[in-house]
C-alpha cells in the first residue's frame, strides 16, 4: 500500500471499502468528490459470466499506479485520489476496482476519474480470467498470435 | 559446458541465432503472469543470458525453454526492474524481467 497525505493506492485481496475511499478523499478545499466502481458483470461478448478471477503484480502495479496518479495531479487541480484494486476471485456485482478523486470543482474529478481508469486499462498488470456459465475459463484479451 | 575465468565470470556456450557461441554470461530473474505463467508451469525462474543480451536474445532463450510460449511473444511486453521496456533495452545481471501479456485490469 502506498499512503501519502493526498495520495491513497492499494492492491488487495480483500474486499474493497468504498467508506475508507471515500473519507480518506474528503477535504474542505473541495467540493466535490468522483467515485467510479468496476464491477462484475454478469455477460462479456455474449457469453454468460459467472465470476472473475483477477491476478497481478502487485509492486509492479503500485508503481504503474503511482505513476498515473502523478500525471492527474499534473494535469488537473485536484486534491485528493485514492485507487483499491483487488486481486483474488469475484462473484457477480463484486466491485473490482474503486477510484476516488476530490477536487475544489466537478468538472476536474470527472475528468481525473476518466483518465485514471482508461490509463488503468492499458497499464496496470493484472489480468482477468473470466469464469463462464458453462463451466470454461479464459484469460481476458489474450489471443495468441503468430509469434 | 562451463569454464571458470580468474574466479569471477563464467564462461557458457549459448546456441544464440543458430550458432554455438563462447561467451559471457549473466543472471536475471523472470516472472511469468496470467496465460505465460500456466505455459511455463512456474511463476519464476532464473535464467542465463549472454552477457549483453537484449529482447530478442532474452525470447531465443526463453522461447526454447518453453516452447509453448512462443505465440505470446508478439503479444507481450517485457518489463524489467517494474517498469515497461522498449526493444532497446540491454538486460544487466540481477535484472528481474517480467514477461506482461495483455492486460485487463480494473
Amino acid at each position: 500500500m502506498i499512503i501519502e497525505e493526498n495520495l491513497m493506492i492499494e492492491i488487495t485481496d480483500e474486499p474493497l471499502n468504498l467508506a475508507k475511499l471515500c473519507q480518506f478523499v474528503s477535504h474542505a478545499s473541495c467540493g466535490a468528490i468522483n467515485i467510479f466502481l468496476g464491477t462484475v458483470r454478469n455477460h462479456a461478448e455474449g457469453r454468460k459470466v459467472s465470476g472473475i478471477e483477477y491476478h497481478g503484480y502487485p509492486e509492479m502495479a503500485e508503481k504503474i499506479l503511482l505513476e498515473i496518479t502523478g500525471r492527474v495531479f499534473e494535469k488537473w487541480n485536484v486534491h485528493k485520489i485514492a485507487v483499491q484494486q483487488r486481486l483474488g476471485m469475484l462473484r457477480l456485482k463484486e466491485t473490482s476496482i474503486i477510484i476516488a478523486v476530490a477536487a475544489p470543482h466537478r468538472e476536474e474529478t470527472f475528468a481525473a476519474c476518466k483518465f485514471i481508469i482508461e490509463e488503468v486499462k492499458q497499464k496496470l498488470p493484472v489480468w482477468k480470467k473470466e469464469h463462464f456459465g458453462d463451466g470454461s475459463q479464459e484469460w481476458k484479451n489474450i489471443k495468441p498470435g503468430s509469434g | 559446458m562451463k569454464r571458470k575465468i580468474s574466479g569471477e565470470k563464467i564462461t557458457n556456450f549459448f546456441r544464440l541465432h543458430g550458432k554455438i557461441r563462447r561467451i559471457d554470461s549473466l543472471k536475471v530473474r523472470v516472472k511469468f503472469f496470467a496465460v505465460c505463467r500456466d505455459l511455463a508451469g512456474t511463476d519464476s525462474i532464473m535464467l542465463e543470458l549472454p552477457d549483453g543480451a537484449g529482447e530478442e536474445d532474452f525470447w531465443d532463450v526463453i522461447i526454447t525453454k518453453y516452447p509453448k510460449l512462443k505465440p505470446y511473444k508478439a503479444l507481450s511486453r517485457l518489463a524489467v526492474n517494474l517498469e515497461y521496456v522498449n526493444h532497446h533495452v540491454i538486460l544487466k545481471e540481477g535484472d528481474e524481467v517480467c514477461i506482461i501479456p495483455p492486460v485487463s485490469g480494473g
